[in-house]
């Protein structure tokens, strides 16, 4: 790549990525050959800045229209946590309008450089009850803020909602990160016999191993519930996926059939929207 | 004035330029800056030429064609010469009617 080029990319990248899917190669070319005919232009960077701003805020606007028209009430009420606990409801940042790699369009009023680009969704074994809950978590948002890493409670059937369609940037999990540790103490029983002696009796963490079911294919909530159920940890990753439909599941890890410890974590790639 | 340029605020402008510019022919955005700064002497900024392109395209006054290697040409469609036509017209009444009332009243330099 020439000095020129990498100049012209370096501009261009001020656009919001859907911009620069349909524009990308021309408006390099044409970059390039401006800079070549004219390389002592001040005004050039900052007009394109502008402009990249321009369609950015056009874009931000457009999708927040979209947004009120098909936002449940639990997303809004995860958007709200997410955007107090990661400190402010503060003005729109100029930075781009994708999380987690995916475009995403924050509502109005909700510090867009505040919020993560990942979330995890966490299902805990303790949790489980007629309705599954899932729990969402912020991990890697600014450090100072006391709220950041608490949980809010999102119910799994809004799952394949939050799952890509809202907040694209849901369930893109730093492996190791979950709240829930993997730790089992081994229990210490102590019984009397008749004759008095004491018997100290040494009990394992309940059913150490267990086989993974295979969930593939399963609806979210459904194999979420039924994984959950045997008390393995449930960790929630956003996949792209040809054959398996939206909301369903395409893979594990380990895989079904495979022999986990009971408090394992287990990653379930869920299939989200292109 | 109520014509489609008109409509489109700040890149009235750099639009009319745009669509004189493709009057004659398709071109791409390198040959459409300097053909305009040929005929009218302003240099068009990358990011108010986009824009402007991207509004043309989206009233449907221009459509990108096939790209040529990296760069793409633009075409104007025939809402689009309507509306420049519809433009110049307009911006010919006050043209004439300003240059006439000039030389009636000021002597021209």
């Amino acid at each position: 790549m020439t000095a020129t080029e990498r100049r012209a990319r370096r501009l261009l990248s001020w656009y919001p990525r859907s911009w620069r899917e349909t524009h990308e190669e021309e408006f390099v070319a044409l970059l390039e050959d401006s800079i070549v005919d004219r390389p002592f232009w001040p005004g050039r960077s900052l007009n394109i800045v502008l402009s990249a701003l321009r369609v950015r805020s056009c874009e931000l606007r457009a999708s927040h229209r979209r947004m009120l028209l098909s936002s449940s009430v639990p997303l809004v009420v995860l958007v709200a946590v997410i955007g107090f606990a990661t400190n402010g409801f503060g003005l729109l940042s100029l930075s781009g309008p994708t999380k987690g790699g995916m475009p995403y369009s924050p509502p109005r009023g909700v510090a867009y450089n505040k919020l993560p680009d990942y979330l995890s969704v966490y299902i805990g074994p303790n949790d489980i009850g007629y309705t599954p809950k899932a729990y969402v978590s912020a991990p890697n948002g600014p450090d100072n803020d006391p709220l950041l890493g608490r949980i809010a409670p999102i119910f799994a059937s809004n799952l394949t909602t939050l799952l890509g369609h809202e907040y694209p940037g849901i369930g893109f999990v730093p492996l190791g990160s979950s709240p829930w540790s993997l730790s089992c103490t081994t229990e210490r029983v102590t019984t009397e016999s008749a004759g008095g002696a004491q018997t100290i009796t040494t009990i394992p963490c309940p059913s150490t191993t267990l086989v993974l079911p295979n969930v593939v294919g399963m609806v979210t909530p459904t194999a979420v519930g039924e994984l959950s159920g045997l008390g393995v940890g449930v960790v929630i990753q956003n996949v792209h996926s040809s054959s398996i439909p939206v909301g369903h599941i395409v893979s594990t890890s380990p895989r079904g059939g495979t022999s986990v410890h009971a408090r394992q974590q287990v990653i379930v790639d869920i299939s989200v929207p292109n | 004035m109520s014509d489609e340029l008109s409509a489109l605020g700040r890149y009235t402008g750099p639009a009319t330029l745009v669509l004189s510019s493709l009057a004659d022919g398709p071109k791409h955005g390198y040959a459409l800056t300097k053909d305009v700064e040929h005929f009218a002497g302003i240099h068009l900024a990358p990011g108010t030429l986009y824009a402007a392109l991207d509004r043309l395209v989206e009233g449907g006054l221009i459509e990108g064609l096939e790209a040529v290697g990296r760069r793409r040409p633009y075409k104007i469609t025939a809402l689009g010469a309507t509306a420049l036509m519809a433009h110049l017209q307009a911006q010919r009444r006050v043209t004439e009617t300003g240059l006439g009332r000039l030389a009636g009243a000021w002597e021209t330099p």
